[in-house]
Parts: C-alpha cells; structure tokens; sequence
C-alpha cells in the first residue's frame, strides 16, 4: 500500500523514490503527506495544508516560529500527524540514543555548548535544547538566563530535578546550521556532538561506544514516520517538542542582563 | 646536585601526586622531610623515600636540608606556612592551590616572597601542561576573539587514579558522606570550597583568555558533590560544571573556547596519573578537523621543572601574576557563595 506526497522540494521527491513500497508522489493534498518547506511563515503553509486536508504535515527543517503561531498549529492540527524534520535533532538518532539510555537514571546535571552564525543561533539554540530535554528525559523550565549580544548564558532545570548549564554564542565561523554539544554529567556518560554531521557517544567504566553512522536522509525517516503515524493513526510529540524548545530558545534569547 | 624538599601534608594528595612527580625529577629534587598535620601518615611516606618525619611544622621549617618546601596541607593554613617558610630561610615554595583562602591571606603570602625574593609556584597544573601552551599559540594566531568558555569536569572517584600511582592503605581512601545541599548555606560554602580547590585548577587559563571579571549570573550545588556556575569576564560567557561521581566513565574534564570561527578543545587527562599532556583538537571554521600531537610530558611534572628553572637560572617570578590568579579566583568563589546564600 502506497500513501500518497505531496511535495515541491527536490530532497522529498528524491526520498518518495526511495520509499517505492510506501510513498508516491501526488500533486493533490487531501489525503497526501504534505511537505512544507521550512522557510518563514512555514506555519501559515502548513495550517493551508491542514485545512485542505492532508493525511500529515511533515516541515522540513523549520525556521523559528512564534509561539502563539506553534500552538494555533497545534489546535488545527488535532489528530493530524505533523512531523518535523530538524536537522541537528535528527528522530533517528533520538531513538538511538533513547534505546542506548532507557535503563539508565536520568541524569542530574547536563552541560549545552551551543554556536551559530547570528541569523542561525534560534534554531541551533532550540534543537540544542532539545537534546537536553530528550537526554534529561523530562520538560525543562528557565531558572536563571541573561542574554547580551548574541551570548546566552542560563541554567535550566527539569521537572525531574535535573540541573541544565548552557552557553550559547553567535559564532560567525560555525557551520550554518549550528554547532552543539550536550553532556550528561552522569556515571554512564552521554555526549551528543553536533555540526555537519551528528557522532552520539555513551560512555561508562567499560569503555566508549559510538552509535552508528546514519545513512538514511533526514528527509527519508521523516517521511517513514509521517507515514508510519498515518497508518498507525497515532500523531508524534514533534509539535509539542518544538513549542517546548521553541519556546525555552526564544526566552533565553530574549532574556535581559542583569 | 637535587635539592631537598620537605614537604608539608601526607594526605593523599602527596602519597598519590607528589611523591611519584618528585621521583620523576630526582635529578632536581629529592624528598628530605615529610611533616603531618597530626595524622601520624608522615612516619610511613617518608619512611618509603628515606627521609625524616615529624608533625606540626616547627621541625621541618628549622630542617636545614628541606631547602624547598611543599606546602600540600588543607587550603587555610597554606599562606601561614608560605610566611613561616619565608621566614624560616627557606630557598623557594612550592603551594599547592589555593595560595590562601582570602584575597588579604593571598596577598600577605606573595608580598612575603616577593620581599625576600622567594621563588613562588602555585601547583596549578593545568596552566603548567605544555599543551595549554600550544592552545594558547593556536588562539593567539587564528580562531579570533573568544565567544565563550566551557569547562566541564566529570571526576570519576580519585581512588581509582590513586591506585596506578601508589598504593595507599584503605583508610587513607575512605570518603566522606554527602553533605546536605538543600541547606543553602551549606551548598554555598560547599561551592566555595569546590571552586578554589577545584575549578582553581583552570582558572589562570580562563583569565588569561578572559582577564576581566564581571559577573556570576547562576550558581548552584549539584549532588552529590558540583556545582554549576555561570559567570561572565569581559563580556564572555563562561560556564563551569562539575560533578563528582561515584562511579562510571573515566574523568572527563575539558575546557572548551570557542573563538570567532573554531572550536577548540583541551582535553586534560585525571589527576594523578602521568598519561601526557592534554589532548588538544580544534574545528575550523573552514571545516578542518586538527588534533594536535600530544606531548608526552604532562602538567605535574612541569610545575616541579618550573621552580628547578627559576632556582637554577634566577628567572624572574610572576608574583603580580600568582596574586591576580588568586584574585581572580577568590572574586568567583564569593560571588558564587554570595548568589547561593542570597537566594535562600
């Protein structure tokens, strides 16, 4: 059974072929995966795609949207499945990481080290957040931030009692996506490092594992999981994930100096 | 002809660290006299070195052989001693960090040397390891201005390191509970001990990049024993996070600058052992991946090679240096105690 695509950007059309089993291209939205392209005002483009509708909504590599947009989407959206494909929190290597961590205790402290290019540090900040709330495996709250200059400095906390360091900086020489890295400060140490391509490491008193090299493209697994969501009739928590981070990124952003 | 050190402490700290550096510079230093606090430790570690013991340091200070003394004794009584050596004659100080526990206390005790002309090392290893030096060149010529600092210390326990160094009864190993973090009086002053007995490792490289101290934005305890604090100098972000675990991965302690267009790692090894010098590797903007070649001299043995070099040659001694360091230090281990209390 194919589940048709609606898509315009060549890297969707290239993962349609590559799911031949699964996908087909479709030039009409009602009840086809639409793909929205990232760009500002993907929102708007996305609730169009809603409201003519479409099966799920995948958004590919989405720019900074404002809250108030994120949670109107998410109203429209109800039990439509949206699947947002973030380059630097790629769903795959999330679950890889989860399946590597799931028997561990949460940690109690983590470390962000996060750097872009000024017009890139919003979206690398949210997506480094996101790793924090995937890795402290709970929602994260602001304690205390100050932001000057495009420089962030904040402490986090978790609603498991988790204690979130970041620094964040614009760096005109990182790549543009971004560039991260998450430690967990715990006995078996995860450490997610994060530019042009993701290494995930887990480390404990036995030695270091890296977790394998990912060969599907971002736009392939995005598509699988709006497909798979489709089938299943089950939306993800990519929405509400992304308004959380979202969220926290803008406030640390936004955050005066004392 | 090596000189002799007499030293003062026999914790573990010098039948792990300094007792195995010293025999990796015997040609320079030999160890004469080990004085104990009270513990009665001094009779056995000196008895391994074939050297004299005592308690208190009356005996030691008036031992004419200890020309050199290491001061490896709890941080309050270091900047008494480094007067009492002054005062005793002694040829030059080794301290081990903090110089003192107050900026007047730090001040009082290089102002002594500096009257005497007393050679002063303060055993800041890290700012010894030959690796900060190569960083420090790659900074200085590449990278531009520096955006933000990291340093991330996740110290696996230290008996694990002890044991590839020495061999200490188990007594000597033995920790200490938990203290009580949700106190905030007791979180603020266990912030303040880690900060000058730990973070005080990476401080003189952190002002050397950052000299001008602001702020502390955040500062909290983290169980069972860290602290995460947040502070900003010359208009840099720096993060310090530490964690003593009990268990688990080998110790990672990592400072991290990111520069205009890199990102450069130092990688220190754990304490105690001699595996090298840290590692260093640096992300280009241009999207090189270098890691450095790692020497094989490391930061323990450096600060020992330092004072045989300001002995030998009569190099002049940064007092005004050592002083700054330890202000700088002290000025972010209040701060931070002061936000904790504050807070309550």
């Amino acid at each position: 059974m194919t589940t048709p695509v609606r898509t315009d950007l060549d890297a969707y059309r290239i993962a349609v072929a590559e799911l031949p089993e699964s996908a087909v291209a479709s030039r009409d939205t009602r009840g086809a995966v639409a793909v929205v392209p990232g760009g500002d005002g993907w929102w708007v483009v996305a609730s169009d795609a809603i409201a003519a509708g479409a099966a799920a909504v995948v958004v590919a590599q989405p720019a900074v949207a404002p809250i108030e947009a994120l949670e109107a989407l998410a109203s429209l959206a109800g039990a439509t499945p949206v699947v947002v494909e973030r380059p630097l929190l790629r769903a795959d290597l999330v679950a890889g990481v989860g399946a590597s961590i799931e028997e561990l205790p949460a940690p109690g402290a983590l470390v962000v080290e996060c750097h872009a290019p000024a017009r890139t540090l919003g979206p690398a900040l949210r997506d480094a957040i996101g790793w924090a709330r995937v890795l402290a495996r709970a929602p994260l709250a602001p304690l205390t931030t100050e932001s000057w200059g495009g420089r962030v400095l904040a402490l986090l906390g978790s609603t498991e009692g988790a204690s979130v360091s970041i620094v964040a900086a614009a760096q005109p020489g990182a790549p543009i996506p971004g560039r991260m890295r998450i430690t967990t400060m715990a006995p078996t140490r995860v450490e997610i490092d994060a530019d042009l391509e993701t290494v995930a490491c887990v480390t404990d008193a036995a030695g270091r594992g890296i977790l394998p090299a990912l060969f599907e493209s971002p736009e392939r697994v995005a598509l699988r999981r709006a497909i798979a969501a489709v089938r299943a009739g089950e939306p993800p928590s990519d929405l509400a994930d992304l308004r959380h981070d979202t969220a926290l990124a803008a406030a640390l952003l936004a955050a005066p100096t004392a | 002809m090596a000189r002799g050190v007499g030293i003062i402490g026999a914790g573990p700290g010098v039948a792990a660290l300094h007792l195995p550096t010293l025999a990796r510079v015997g040609d320079a230093f030999r160890v004469v006299h080990i004085a104990d606090g009270g513990s009665g430790r001094s009779a056995a570690l000196a008895a391994r070195v074939g050297a004299r013991s005592s308690t208190g340091v009356d005996a030691i200070m008036a031992d004419p052989e200890a020309e050199v003394v290491a001061i490896c004794s709890p941080p309050a009584q270091h900047a008494a001693q480094i007067i009492a050596a002054v005062a005793a004659g002694k040829r030059a100080v080794f301290c081990e960090k903090p110089l003192g526990t107050t900026v007047a206390e730090a001040e009082e005790a290089v102002e002594a040397c500096r009257r005497a002309g007393v050679p002063l090392i303060v055993g800041t290893n890290h700012y010894f390891d030959p690796a900060w030096g190569r960083a420090k060149h790659h900074l200085t010529v590449s990278g531009g201005p520096v955006v933000s600092i990291s340093v991330t210390l996740a110290l696996a326990p230290n008996a694990r390191y002890h044991e590839l160094v020495t061999e200490l009864p188990a007594s000597a190993a033995a920790g200490r509970g938990a203290p009580d973090l949700t106190r905030a009086a007791v979180a603020a002053g266990v912030v303040r001990q880690l900060l000058t007995g730990l973070a005080i490792h990476d401080m003189p490289l952190v002002r050397d990049l950052v000299p001008r101290f602001e702020r502390v934005v955040f500062a909290r305890a983290l169980p069972p024993l860290g602290y995460a604090v947040g502070f900003v100098a010359g208009g840099v972000p720096v993060q310090l996070t530490t964690v003593m675990l009990p268990e688990g991965a080998d110790t990672l302690w990592r400072i991290a600058v990111a520069t205009a267009s890199d990102r450069l790692d130092v990688s220190f090894p754990p304490p105690f052992v001699h595996a090298g010098g840290a590692r260093v590797r640096v992300r280009a903007a241009d999207g090189r991946d270098t890691i450095y070649a790692h020497d094989p001299g490391d930061g323990y043995v450096a600060e020992w090679r330092a004072l045989a070099e300001l002995l030998d040659a009569g190099l002049p001694v940064e007092y005004d240096e050592l002083l700054d360091d330890a202000r700088y230090a002290l000025r972010l281990a209040d701060a931070a105690a002061e936000l904790i209390g504050a807070a309550a």
